[in-house]
């Protein structure tokens, strides 16, 4: 069984007035196996960000189902919902999301707070993440105090805390200088080799070219897909681009 | 640009920012029919002929004064909220290709817009409440004197300018801000860095000492003279203390409870505390402001309407009959006051007017003031004595009969004793001079009459009875060798009801106060004779045009509480959209927030009214005090009209939280 199983999802949204349907996500199955590190990709429109909302359960699809560890999110009650996201899925987003009330520690407690959790039991998991993410000496600081790729180091490590199933991140680098961005990838690749399963969407080749497959979305379909394998992030950055170089110009022939 | 847009880019703004324009117009129009209604009476000539005017118009023109100085500072306030809301939106204009004087040019239609709409409603406003706040004032002071429909040019004019004034001082202040500021700056300027609130011990520590000192200057004050004398301070004390309160003392104790670990970290303190430390930092100044304000309403609104229905209590405490006779007598002449013959002749004048007499109550007191010893008084009080003083007041055991219908026997150097002073002393020893008057106490007694109110209520007072007027002359005489001139003289005090009408009254009250030495009344110094009738006038003009003011100026400050209120949701309606949504995101359901959100919005905007409740009670002491200034002494008035006051206010607090709430509901669920 998979960890993460999408069958033929499909959303329609229906605007205000007028009635318009816009499709946003045509037929998109998917698998992500445990350990995985997957990168979806595609342009402005493409869906990915209706994908991601789907999957994160704060959107609910037309049609087609999501399975978590084999069971059907769709299924899952509203008011369990909230608990669900914060037990088993853990964000991070491209702006962040951090509150500017807490500290960064009090931010990255959030989630577990939330879960009820006890307040050592708290300071023993933030430690050795802390020390991983390279934050410790930031902890006590507030979000407008320190940069943006150690801002979003914060939020990784408040995705970490809770031991999520999966790790869903929104173009995480979409709002970072280019030194953070290899920080951060750097810092996926290193979680994702000690078994943390990772799905990233992004439009940055850089980023995608960190993950173990590439998805490619448009007009609301997986459209192509390409696995590294033994090739490094050089080999994968050129396959990526080539790919998405047919995707724009040759897709448009061929369709 | 063409010639059309300013006026219609104008009007699009105010249409479209109508969530903040409508309660910022409403206000305006507001603020001027209450101005005009004010300069309308104020300045009224029927309302200067009427008995007790003397009385309404300085009422009227202070109120006018206050109101004036509050319109000011309350609309500039307002405008600055509404500016800094719309920074984003200007320097859009400003980034699109419009020069600032284009800008300049669409905020002066602005202004010229709201200036029309706010004063011509206002007036409008004005002209037509003003006839009713004539009749109501003329029904609170007991005027019957008709009044036509009456437009006041003088107001019109001043109530104009003023405001005109003040929206044009509006325009230059957002025009300044406009040409100092770059667009990039007033894009980004509402979502400048939010700084964790510091500590910040020592204006805390001041708070505390200010705030506690007020409240124990107005529980610890004992007498009405020092009531005055302190309330300024008081009230200065209180007011620094409330912003103290909630700038301050509110972060110190938030801080102190987010450091407890095991507290913090529990899901609902965690949203709570933290969000309450950001609220208070940031609404510390408008909920000061809040407080003060609604303080303020509910001390002049219970004050003053105690007064008013206090007033047959005043009336009783300085008019006890229908006439109230005062002799000043001289004690050093041959030709002695005759009480018996005076009587006759009093008595013989209401008989002419055909009136039975129905009560005639009679007493002779000596009252002076000394200063207190360690367990004696004594005279020795020069002008410059900074020690303490009360007043001792002598009545004869005779008087003390008719007063109390209780029968004592004292001899010469017997007293009965009333006061709190001298804790169950067995003698008193008063040093005049270089000797002493001692005597002896045989009883302390609970309660004592009201002896001629005046003597009673600036000065602690303690009363004691002696055998008989002999006595009197000889502590006379005694305190006369001291003070002099300055010493008090023997009083006689003559309180008559008749069963005839007011004019008859007032007719018997002339005629006696004709009476001449010859008539029994000797060579005596002074001869005050007072009817109720007359004076009641007098009273209800002073204490209705109090109220008036009272009830007028609360409307205002109340109507300045609920704009700041509305304001207040507004602008926390936008902060909390953003914390809502990332909250939701990272795992917090829906209700969960909407709780917590709910919970310290009720916590922020109800903290105000429960501290100025708080005010108001360690007020209500010094309140008494004040009140015996003009002659109210019925605490249970008093009482129920603070309840009801407080309640009264409570209830229309409670209904515009609840209508403003809504608006930042809609907000933070983003459906506006």
């Amino acid at each position: 069984m998979s960890l993460l199983e999408v069958k033929n999802l499909k959303k329609i949204y229906t605007t205000r007035f007028g009635g318009n349907h816009v499709q946003a996500l045509t037929d998109v199955s998917f698998l992500v196996e445990a350990g995985e590190y997957v990168s979806i990709m595609g342009e402005s429109g493409s869906g990915k960000t209706t994908l991601l909302n789907i999957l994160a359960a704060l959107d609910k699809p037309t049609s087609g189902n999501v399975l978590l560890s084999g069971k059907d999110m769709s299924k899952i009650k509203e008011k369990d919902l909230a608990a669900f996201r914060r037990d088993n899925l853990g964000f991070v987003f491209q702006d962040f999301n951090l509150l500017d009330t807490f500290s960064i520690k009090d931010n990255i407690f959030l989630p577990l707070v939330l879960a009820g959790k006890d307040y050592r039991e708290m300071e023993q998991r933030i430690k050795p993440l802390a020390e991983k993410l390279g934050i410790t000496d930031i902890l006590k600081k507030y979000p407008y105090e320190v940069s943006g790729g150690q801002k979003q180091r914060a939020a990784v490590c408040r995705a970490l805390i809770t031991h999520p199933q999966i790790i869903l991140a929104d173009e995480p680098t979409g709002a970072l200088d280019s030194k953070s961005t290899n920080q951060l990838l750097h810092l996926f690749n290193k979680i994702n080799e000690e078994g943390q399963t990772i799905l990233m969407v992004t439009h940055s080749v850089k980023a995608a070219s960190h993950a173990k497959r590439v998805l490619f979305i448009k007009d609301g379909m997986v459209y192509h897909q390409i696995y590294r394998g033994n090739s490094s992030y050089e080999e994968m950055y050129q396959k990526i681009s080539d790919t998405l170089t047919l995707l724009t110009t040759g897709g448009d022939k061929n369709a | 640009m063409r010639k059309g847009l300013f006026p219609f880019l104008a009007l699009q703004n105010i249409r479209k920012n109508s969530k903040f324009y409508l309660p910022y117009i409403l206000t305006i129009i507001g603020t001027v029919a209450a101005f005009y209604i004010m300069s309308a009476i104020a300045s009224d000539k029927g309302v200067k002929k009427l008995r007790g005017a003397e009385y309404v118009s300085p009422f009227m023109f202070t109120g006018l004064v206050i109101a004036g100085i509050f319109a000011v500072i309350f609309l500039l306030y307002t405008n600055s909220f509404l500016i800094k809301r719309r920074h984003k939106e200007l320097a859009l204009y400003n980034i699109l290709g419009m020069e600032k004087r284009h800008i300049a040019g669409i905020l002066c239609f602005e202004s010229m817009y709201v200036a029309l709409v706010g004063i011509i409603g206002g007036l409008l406003c004005g002209i037509l409440f003003h006839k009713l706040a004539t009749l109501a004032l003329l029904k609170l002071l007991r005027f019957e004197v008709p009044f036509g429909f009456v437009i006041s040019a003088f107001a019109i004019k001043i109530t104009t300018v003023l405001f005109a004034s003040i929206i044009g001082l509006t325009l230059l202040f957002n025009l300044r801000r406009i040409r100092i500021a770059n667009p990039i700056e007033l894009l980004n300027s509402s979502n400048a860095g939010e700084r964790e609130p510091k500590s910040k011990w020592i204006l805390a520590l001041i708070g505390v000492i200010t705030l506690g000192g007020g409240y124990y200057i107005a529980i610890t004050t004992k007498s009405a003279i020092k009531a005055i004398l302190v309330y300024f301070i008081a009230v200065f004390l209180v007011i620094i203390g409330t912003y103290c309160l909630f700038t301050a003392i509110s972060i110190v104790v938030l801080k102190q409870l987010r450091r407890n670990k095991k507290l913090y970290y529990k899901t609902k303190n965690f949203i709570g505390i933290s969000g309450m430390l950001y609220r208070m930092k940031q609404n510390a100044v408008g909920l000061s402001n809040i407080c003060i304000l609604s303080t303020m309403v509910l001390v002049m609104v219970s004050g003053t309407l105690s007064l008013y229905l206090g007033t047959e209590d005043v009336l009783d405490t300085y008019y006890p009959g229908h006439i109230v006779s005062k002799l000043i007598i001289n004690s050093e002449t041959e030709f002695a006051f005759q009480k018996d013959l005076t009587v006759d002749n009093i008595k013989e004048i209401i008989r002419k007017n055909q009136g039975n007499i129905t009560r005639f109550e009679d007493y002779t007191y000596l009252a002076f003031t000394v200063g207190r010893g360690q367990g004696y008084y004594h005279t020795n009080i020069e002008r410059s004595y900074k020690g303490d003083y009360l007043q001792l007041c002598f009545i004869t055991e005779e008087d003390y009969y008719k007063f109390t219908g209780k029968k004592v026997d004292l001899k010469d150097n017997e007293i009965l004793f009333y006061g709190n002073t001298l804790d169950n002393k067995e003698s008193i020893r008063i040093e005049v001079g270089d000797y002493s008057l001692n005597f002896n106490i045989v009883k302390h007694l609970k309660g004592f009459p009201t002896i001629d109110n005046l003597t009673g209520y600036l000065v602690e007072t303690n009363y004691l009875v002696v055998k008989d007027e002999e006595v009197l002359q000889t502590i006379y005489k005694a305190q006369k060798s001291v003070y002099n001139d300055d010493a008090s003289s023997l009083k006689w005090i003559a309180i008559i009801d008749i069963d005839q009408n007011e004019d008859i009254q007032i007719k018997c009250a002339n005629e006696i106060s004709n009476l001449k030495a010859e008539d029994g009344l000797g060579d005596f110094k002074n001869f005050l004779v007072d009817t109720r009738a007359q004076n009641s006038a007098d009273v209800y003009a002073m204490n209705g045009g109090f109220l008036f003011l009272g009830l007028f100026l609360g409307f205002l400050f109340i109507m300045a509480t609920v704009l700041i209120i509305y304001y207040k949701q507004i602008s926390e309606g936008y902060e909390d959209k953003g914390r809502f949504e990332i909250m939701q995101k990272v795992g917090l359901p829906k209700k969960e927030i909407k709780r917590s959100i709910s919970t310290q919005i009720l916590i922020v905007f109800f903290a105000p009214l429960v501290v100025a409740a708080v005010h108001v009670a360690f007020d209500f002491q010094l309140m008494l005090k004040l009140l015996t200034l003009f002659g109210l002494t019925n605490t249970r008035i008093t009482m129920l009209c603070t309840l009801g006051t407080l309640l009264g206010f409570g209830i229309i607090y409670g209904i515009v939280y609840g209508l403003t709430a809504r608006t930042y509901y809609k907000i933070v669920s983003g459906k506006h």
